[in-house]
């Protein structure tokens, strides 16, 4: 080819003004220059300018790895190839166009006049630049010869066509690409991409991926409606996807594929099919949800409303039910991280348990507020009134409980009969503080009892908060006042209804009646699940979901009024442990706020934790700021840990430590057991969670923790001691010191000395290393709009749940 | 030098005289005391009245009543011989037939009924109360001594049938039984006490090692645990008070005719052996654990209303002499009414008992549990002394932390310095001024000492204060030995030495 050109060139391009001359009256200039160019060697007589028909299309490969060319198509057929030929599209089009322009323009002197001639005589021809030409590859060539001008994009294109014929998506994608770069608006491009997607989708469908398919489709209809075959594609594959869905018994799947075509074509037959075939399925489900409601069951009646729901949300006749269903049973869908009882290798109450210990239990009086110290009421006493300066205590039930109200009424008999239960030395509900302070009870009549005390309390309130233990007779159940009981509990669900239904009330005075906590493994799922409406509260909710959350109306997200704080406690029977350099050390050897940051904190969450230093929350009143975190000192770890192995006078053996039960629980315990290997200190977690670990035994070490104490005046020494009740008998593996503390925290009457007293054991606790706080995270919780009556600071996630009211909507008919 | 001594000697003998010839007059003024002679108490048998109580109930026939009286009385003369005359008779008090009645009896009760006041008539009196219970009958006898004016613990059993009453009764009255011992020679150095046993000369010998031999008759056996008191008379020879020893036991080694060898265990220094006289003699109650286990209960000495809770008492074996090993037997902890229970050990009739408030032994007591269901125990106040007991441990661990701080940085320093990194030593060396020195140690420590000093000092508690003062000693030498400001000067010297 190359050789073929270069005579061309001195033969027909050197002298432009006698080509141009020669090409009015001869042949067409290929003809005339092959003969020319015989004449000037015939060594080069056989090599011509190829046919048409004979060019070869480059393949895929070759227009996108060697640079773009044009062919320029002459009149005699011959195909010229040329580096990209400018104008284009439309080259001899575009000159005329060119020309014409400069000849409308005014000319006003003779160096304009020279000029205009002199470049309409430049678009007079049109400009070849022949690949590898040489040191002169430019000529001209006048329009008159040349049939067309194939540019190099129009051989794409061309090329793209067979590729669709081949089904070689692929390569058609990468000239699509290509094409799309050099030049997006290039006539024919559009339309290849929309063949290109078509035949991408029937692909995918073929391939028996109908979702990706469908996504093809849908971009090909915003791009062209009315591409051909596209409607049937589009019916085809969304068939496809709906049947496979309702297969599944995911209607909300198949509503959204139908509601996918559903947007992009209302009419399309495959809708109409599938509203018909869906309402069918939503009305056999009527009779079933009738006959439930009629029988009493509302919460399969609920159940089978949702599932109805689900199918096809604008059945007529079902808004209707539903509302009158949900108002009757309102049920309320949790999703949490864990659920209650499910780790039972942990021995202490995990921040599930104590989630749903609000439920399983009612206590004489409960938190209601927490500001720097918790605040109490009560459902059961309409007023306590203290006599003989406070000896004497005058308690009066409320002679009526509200309608909300989910406890079996008590009287001051049976209320007593427990109270008597917590001071009975044989009882497994003993409460060694309790019977210290009272000295007996008596019951005034069947709303009134009265306690004379010891010695006069802190606060009553406190001293009363606690659950009320069943009798023997009770079914032999727990406590005696419940919110809420489990009635159902699967792997990864449990569901809790009222401990005494709410019957015979008009529609607006019913309230929550249900609680079906999910746990969610994928927090991502959860949130995803709380945004499509299966979940109506999210407890918790992560730090990094807040901000999108709050950002949106159809959420309310609510700050915990306490926090959670995460505590490392010692095994009182390690022998290692006894060693309070060793604890020092374990306490200095930790980076708390890398850990905290790195696991707990991610992005611009950092003001929702803080490094602490005591167990309870640092916004409490007897929080001692004077007492800063340990910092770590690795230096004086290592030290610490030697003077410790010298007093045991043998190596430290390998510790273990045991954690609650939560992935981020476990990545914190990592991280500090790296930070330990690195003083030498050697901790392994415990990771069978199937083998239960007695809080009793060896089996143990340290344990990571977690807690929200309210009132640490009653909850420090029960959480000091490892233990459920406050027992004089667990505070024995303390110092005596320590133990004298404790011993007059308990008995303290007056705020300011309580206070005092608490900021000095903050400071001893610190001090002796008989726990390691860490540090505490702010907890959320995220409600949806259907949930009201929610506490705005609450103490615990259900607080006032029996007041709450969930009226659910029905699901959107064309979910995202 | 020699002429003093005697001349003191011949006062000292007239004085005697004197004494003694008041003595004899007072003793032939007085009226006879029982057992005032040795050689007549191990053959005085005892005389003895069971008083039988029956509770007002339909199914004790007066015929049923009076055949448990009469059958009683025939078991008691057949068994108990020569060593006892006793009588059993019915009463008529049927608030005493139960066991409710007979704890709450108080030996003023006692002393208040007919025929109790004179001790020569009845040596020990036997309450037993019989009233019906759970289905069938609970019988509960209660031993009134009247020596020592004081009633015994109550022992009970169950019967389905009241015939059987009589010799449950009789069984129990073994129980109930507290022999009495006069004592005699003391021997401090082996803590060896005499005594004769009472109505001693009637059992024969072998009865002594005959562990199921009738209590009534073979009345002690070796281990057998003896309650001494010293018994005051007046001029009159009436009864002035009785004083038991606390603390004190004696614990039996042999009998032999009503006369045997003991050996004391005491919690106070010189319990017995101070000279006995016809007005002031010293008895014992041979004892046998009725109850499994006693409660001890633990109290401040100035203010018994507050407990002490949460307080460490180790039980250890009695030894009898000095060099004798203990063995522990339990560690107990006080509850938040300061009681520990203490059970009966098979090792050790007696036991001791430490009572500790941190490092301090508060008590160290010999108990002998199972002879009464509670006890107390005074002990000083230990508050303060126990609060700069945790304060001087804080004050430790930072001193631990100062010194091992200081020692690190010192390290890095001299490895910085020999690296020629002066930028480096220089920060050690500020870190080195920055930690607290022993004058910061020195003035926490006064902090803690002074005000407890002051407390302690009002409180009168002189050992608290000893032990205050003694225990702030100790810390203020490790802060001077391990934070001598010197070291630290030489150790810039040194750095300053390597510096270019």
């Amino acid at each position: 080819m190359r050789l073929f050109w270069l005579p061309l060139f001195f033969l027909t391009f050197s002298i432009p003004g006698g080509f141009l001359a020669a090409q009015d009256d001869s042949p067409p200039a290929t003809n005339a220059d092959g003969e020319n160019e015989k004449t000037a060697d015939d060594e080069e007589d056989e090599e011509k300018l190829p046919r048409y028909s004979e060019m070869k299309l480059p393949t895929a490969a070759e227009f996108l790895s060697e640079s773009p060319q044009d062919w320029v198509r002459l009149q005699t057929d011959e195909v010229i190839v040329s580096e990209p030929i400018y104008p284009r599209p439309d080259t001899i089009e575009e000159l005329k166009r060119q020309q014409e322009k400069i000849k409308q323009e005014r000319v006003r002197s003779k160096e304009e006049r020279a000029d205009r001639a002199k470049r309409l005589e430049e678009l007079e021809y049109v400009t070849i630049i022949l690949p590898d030409g040489g040191e002169d590859p430019e000529f001209r060539l006048h329009p008159r010869h040349i049939q067309e001008i194939i540019h190099h994009e129009d051989l794409v294109l061309r090329r793209i066509d067979r590729l669709i014929e081949e089904k070689n998506s692929k390569d058609a994608y990468n000239l699509l690409a290509h094409l799309d770069r050099r030049d997006p608006n290039w006539t024919g491009l559009q339309r290849r991409h929309d063949g290109v997607l078509l035949l991408e989708a029937k692909l995918k469908y073929e391939a028996g991926e109908p979702e990706l398919a469908l996504v093809y489709l849908e971009e090909l209809f915003d791009r062209d409606p009315r591409f051909p075959n596209l409607k049937e594609q589009l019916g085809e594959a969304t068939e496809s996807l709906v049947k496979s869905a309702v297969d599944e018994q995911n209607f909300r799947k198949a509503r959204h594929y139908v509601g996918r075509l559903h947007r992009l074509n209302s009419e399309h037959p495959v809708v109409k099919q599938w509203e018909a075939d869906l309402e069918r399925q939503t009305l056999e489900k009527f009779p079933a949800i009738e006959e439930k409601q009629k029988s009493g069951d509302f919460s399969a009646a609920v159940t089978l409303a949702e599932e109805a729901a689900q199918i096809w949300p604008r059945t007529p006749g079902l808004p209707a039910l539903y509302s009158n269903l949900q108002s009757r049973w309102q049920r309320l869908s949790v999703g949490v991280r864990q659920l209650p009882g499910e780790s039972p290798h942990y021995f202490l109450p995990t921040q599930a348990d104590r989630r749903v210990n609000y439920l399983s239990r009612l206590t004489l009086f409960e938190i209601g507020r927490f500001q720097e110290q918790p605040q109490y009421r009560t459902r059961f006493f309409e007023e306590w009134e203290p006599t003989d300066l406070g000896r004497r205590i005058a308690f009066r039930l409320r002679p009526q409980m509200a309608s909300w109200e989910s406890r079996e009424a008590v009287t001051a008999p049976r209320l007593a009969d427990a109270i008597g239960r917590r001071l009975n030395p044989l009882s497994a509900a003993y409460d060694e503080r309790l019977a210290d302070y009272v000295d007996s009870i008596r019951v005034r009549s069947p709303l009134e009892f009265e306690i004379a005390l010891a010695r006069v309390p802190l606060r009553i309130e406190s001293l009363f908060h606690f659950p009320l233990p069943a009798s023997s007779i009770d079914n032999e159940r727990e406590f005696i006042a419940r919110r809420f009981v489990e009635v159902e509990r699967t792997a990864d669900m449990v569901r809790y209804q009222r401990a005494v239904p709410q019957t015979d009330l008009p529609a607006d005075a019913y309230r929550l009646a249900e609680i079906v906590e999910t746990k969610y493994e994928d927090e991502n799922e959860a949130v995803r699940d709380l945004v499509r409406g299966q979940l109506s509260l999210l407890a918790p909710t992560r730090h990094q979901d807040l901000n999108r959350l709050n950002a949106t109306s159809d959420f309310v997200v609510v700050p915990m009024a306490l926090p959670v704080t995460h505590v490392l406690q010692f095994n009182p029977l390690s022998e290692p442990l006894r060693r309070r350099e060793l604890r020092r050390a374990l306490a200095y050897a930790i980076g708390r706020p890398q850990i905290l940051r790195d696991v707990f904190l991610t992005g611009d969450t950092a003001e929702h934790g803080r490094v602490v230093s005591a167990p309870f929350p640092s916004s409490h009143a007897a929080y001692n700021s004077l007492v800063d975190p340990r910092t770590q000192d690795l230096t004086l770890a290592v030290a610490l840990r030697l003077a410790a192995k010298k007093a045991m006078k043998e190596e430290l053996p390998k510790l273990r430590m045991l954690c609650e039960p939560d992935p981020n629980i476990r990545k914190a315990a990592e991280l500090l057991v790296a930070d330990w290997k690195r003083t030498g200190i050697e901790i392994e977690l415990i990771d069978d969670p199937t083998k239960p670990v007695r809080k009793d035994s060896l089996d143990w070490d340290i344990v990571y923790r977690t807690a929200s104490m309210a009132d640490p005046l009653t909850e420090l020494w029960p959480f000091v001691t490892l233990d459920d009740h406050v027992r004089v008998s667990s505070l024995k593996h303390l110092p005596d010191w320590l133990r004298r503390e404790f011993l007059e925290l308990d008995t303290v009457s007056d705020r300011q000395t309580a206070l005092g007293r608490l900021r000095r054991m903050h400071r001893l606790l610190q001090s002796e290393v008989q726990l390691i706080p860490l540090w505490e995270i702010d907890e959320f919780l995220t409600f949806r709009r259907d949930v009201q009556g929610f506490a705005a600071e609450p103490v615990t996630p259900y607080q006032n749940i029996e007041q709450w009211t969930v009226r659910r909507k029905l699901p959107a008919a064309w979910p995202d | 030098m020699t002429s003093k001594p005697s001349k003191q000697n011949s006062m000292l003998k007239i004085s005697q005289t004197l004494v003694s010839f008041l003595g004899l007059m007072a003793f032939c003024a007085a009226r006879p005391v029982v057992g005032a002679d040795n050689d007549r108490l191990e053959c005085t048998p005892y005389t003895a009245q069971i008083d039988v109580f029956f509770a007002a109930s339909r199914d004790l026939a007066p015929s049923v009543s009076a055949q448990i009286l009469a059958e009683l009385q025939t078991r008691l003369d057949e068994n108990v011989g020569a060593a006892w005359s006793a009588d059993v008779s019915s009463r008529n008090l049927p608030t005493l037939a139960n066991r409710s009645g007979l704890q709450r009896l108080s030996p003023a009760a006692v002393m208040s009924m007919e025929d109790a006041v004179d001790e020569d008539m009845f040596a020990k009196r036997f309450l037993v109360g019989i009233a019906p219970a759970n289905a069938g009958w609970e019988v509960c006898v209660r031993e009134w001594d009247a020596l020592s004016q004081t009633l015994g613990p109550l022992a009970t059993a169950s019967v389905r049938d009241p015939t059987a009453c009589p010799s449950v009764v009789y069984d129990l009255l073994g129980d109930v039984f507290r022999p009495i011992v006069e004592l005699g020679d003391v021997d401090l150095g082996t803590r060896s006490v005499a005594f004769t046993l009472k109505a001693g000369a009637f059992a024969p010998v072998n009865l002594f090692n005959d562990a199921d031999a009738d209590p009534l008759h073979a009345q002690v056996h070796a281990d057998d645990v003896i309650l001494p008191f010293i018994q005051y008379r007046n001029r009159d020879g009436s009864l002035r008070k009785n004083q038991f020893l606390p603390w004190t036991y004696l614990v039996v080694d042999n009998v032999e005719r009503g006369r045997g060898m003991s050996h004391f265990v005491s919690g106070i220094r010189v319990p017995l052996g101070s000279a006995q006289s016809k007005r002031v003699r010293t008895f014992g109650l041979a004892v046998k654990p009725l109850f499994p286990k006693s409660e001890l209960q633990l109290r401040l000495r100035r203010n018994p209303d507050r407990r002490l809770a949460a307080h460490d008492v180790t039980i250890a074996t009695s030894a009898r002499l000095a060099d004798e090993p203990e063995t522990k037997l339990g560690d107990l902890f006080t509850d938040r009414n300061g009681v520990v229970e203490i059970p009966v050990y098979q090792a050790s009739q007696i036991v001791w008992i430490y009572i500790k408030s941190g490092q301090q032994l508060l008590a160290k007591l010999p108990y002998a549990p199972g002879l009464e269901e509670f006890a107390t125990v005074d002990l000083p106040d230990d508050g303060v002394r126990l609060e700069v007991e945790g304060d001087i441990d804080q004050l430790k661990s930072r001193l631990v932390d100062v010194v091992a701080r200081r020692a690190a940085a010192t390290i890095r320093a001299r490895a910085l310095a020999k690296a020629n990194n002066w930028k480096g030593v220089d920060r050690e060396l500020k870190t080195l001024k920055e930690l607290p020195t022993r004058a910061d140690l020195q003035s926490d420590l006064t902090q803690i000492r002074l005000p407890r000093l002051e407390r302690a000092r009002k409180q009168k508690n002189n050992v608290a204060v000893r032990k205050i003062q003694s225990q702030c000693d100790e810390i203020s030498l490790l802060i001077d030995r391990y934070l001598d400001p010197q070291k630290i000067r030489e150790f810039e010297e040194e750095i300053g030495g390597l510096r270019p």
